[in-house]
């Protein structure tokens, strides 16, 4: 039988919302919180600009890379951010369940260095979500292009 | 009348009495066959080798990466690996880090020799030239939960192996591993829990090693030793293009 009175649509359309009785609200926040790693900051990035900078260099400016990619020679420093959370709710019937959990941002600074370990490219950028990692270094290391998060950084050519 | 009556119900009663029986018998081949489903749902996938995979190692396509476990639980040594059954789980599992995981260890199905290596604790992998990282969860009664957990595996100790191109055999050492006992399970198996320690005794066995593959694969080479590193968390993670991608 075809449901003509239009206020028993919306009736019935809160109500099986309600039955199915699942809230999910991201709310971003200030990207102030580490969640995971050491973050690299734009500032420390500054001395890669150069084409003279070698590998010994940026180990000792950041440390140990998070990932060494062997026969790409890439180095890759990865962070995360608190992006913002996720207040969820579920509910059905007479019962149910809350929380929140954190969002991350997923920020790598990728460096590639050639045969004389001296820097050819970096970038600070964010993987996405949906991305694995080894997806996005593949991608990276193809030179397929990125989101935009920040532009990328090529010494040889701006010398 | 009566008489026939009481033929016609005597039938019935009996045709019903024929009936009872044949669904008792079905009740219990289906209790049965239900038993059997149980006791192999109870196994961890767990493997002896295939042609396939004898055919990937005479290829060179992969590799027999060979490790021994080996395990005391409350100070007294422990089978690692007794055949699992209804009441008894397994009490190791493993993950590997791949490429494609950029060294997250997953799940990773493990394989014996033979039922005597089984006993004594030896295990392989197959894998195709590349890096990889070994997590390893146990001794602890209830691994078998933990197969699909990122995090546990996550803080699992972890050890670097090279797969180097051109190898068929590799033997990259002996762990051992300690646990203790805490109650009883339901039907009276022990409920262990690992001791892990930063420090993981890692024994050289290669002269074992190369006895039990020689008996078992005396075409396939000479045996590689190339012992597990530690990976300990904040070390870098190294990984290496697999063969397969590049062709891609």
């Amino acid at each position: 039988m075809p449901i003509s009175n239009p206020t028993l649509k919306v009736f019935l359309c809160c109500i099986s919302l309600v039955l199915v009785g699942c809230v999910l609200l991201p709310i971003p926040l200030p990207e102030n919180k580490v969640l995971a790693g050491k973050p690299v900051t734009e500032e420390q990035l500054s001395f890669l600009s150069s084409k003279d900078t070698t590998t010994q260099e940026v180990l000792d400016r950041l440390g140990k890379p998070n990932i060494i990619w062997e026969d790409a020679r890439i180095f890759v420093y990865n962070w995360e951010m608190r992006w913002g959370i996720l207040f969820w709710a579920v509910g059905a019937y007479y019962s149910g369940a809350m929380g929140m959990a954190e969002i991350p941002k997923h920020y790598l600074l990728l460096i590639q260095f050639n045969d004389q370990n001296r820097i050819t490219r970096f970038e600070r950028a964010v993987r996405p979500l949906t991305q694995s990692c080894s997806d996005f270094l593949q991608a990276w290391e193809k030179n397929v292009p990125m989101t935009p998060a920040s532009p990328r950084n090529n010494p040889e050519v701006e010398k | 009348m009566i008489a026939s009556r009481r033929i016609v119900s005597h039938e019935i009663m009996k045709n019903f009495a024929s009936r009872c029986l044949s669904q008792r018998v079905l009740v219990r081949t289906a209790g049965l066959l239900c038993f059997c489903l149980m006791m192999l749902c109870s196994c961890v996938p767990s493997a002896f080798m295939t042609a396939k995979d004898k055919a990937a190692l005479a290829s060179g396509e992969k590799a027999l990466v060979l490790t021994r476990i080996q395990c005391t639980v409350d100070n007294q040594p422990c089978a690692p690996f007794i055949k699992p059954s209804f009441t008894v789980e397994p009490i190791f599992v493993f993950g590997l880090g791949t490429f494609e995981t950029v060294g997250e260890p997953k799940y990773a199905i493990h394989g014996f020799v033979s039922q005597e290596a089984r006993q004594a604790g030896w295990i392989y992998f197959l894998l195709p030239p590349g890096i990889y990282y070994l997590a390893v969860l146990g001794p602890d009664s209830a691994v078998i939960s933990k197969t699909d957990s990122t995090n546990d595996f996550r803080d699992a100790p972890r050890w670097r192996l090279d797969v180097l191109e051109n190898t068929k055999l590799i033997y990259v050492g002996s762990l051992h591993f300690t646990g203790k006992t805490e109650g009883k399970l339901l039907f009276g198996g022990k409920i262990i829990h690992p001791v892990y320690s930063d420090e993981i005794p890692l024994q050289n066995e290669s002269e074992l090693a190369s006895r039990l593959l020689a008996e078992h694969f005396p075409a396939a080479g000479v045996l590689k030793t190339t012992l597990l590193q530690r990976w300990y968390p904040g070390d870098p993670i190294i990984i290496r293009t697999p063969k397969s991608f590049l062709r891609k």
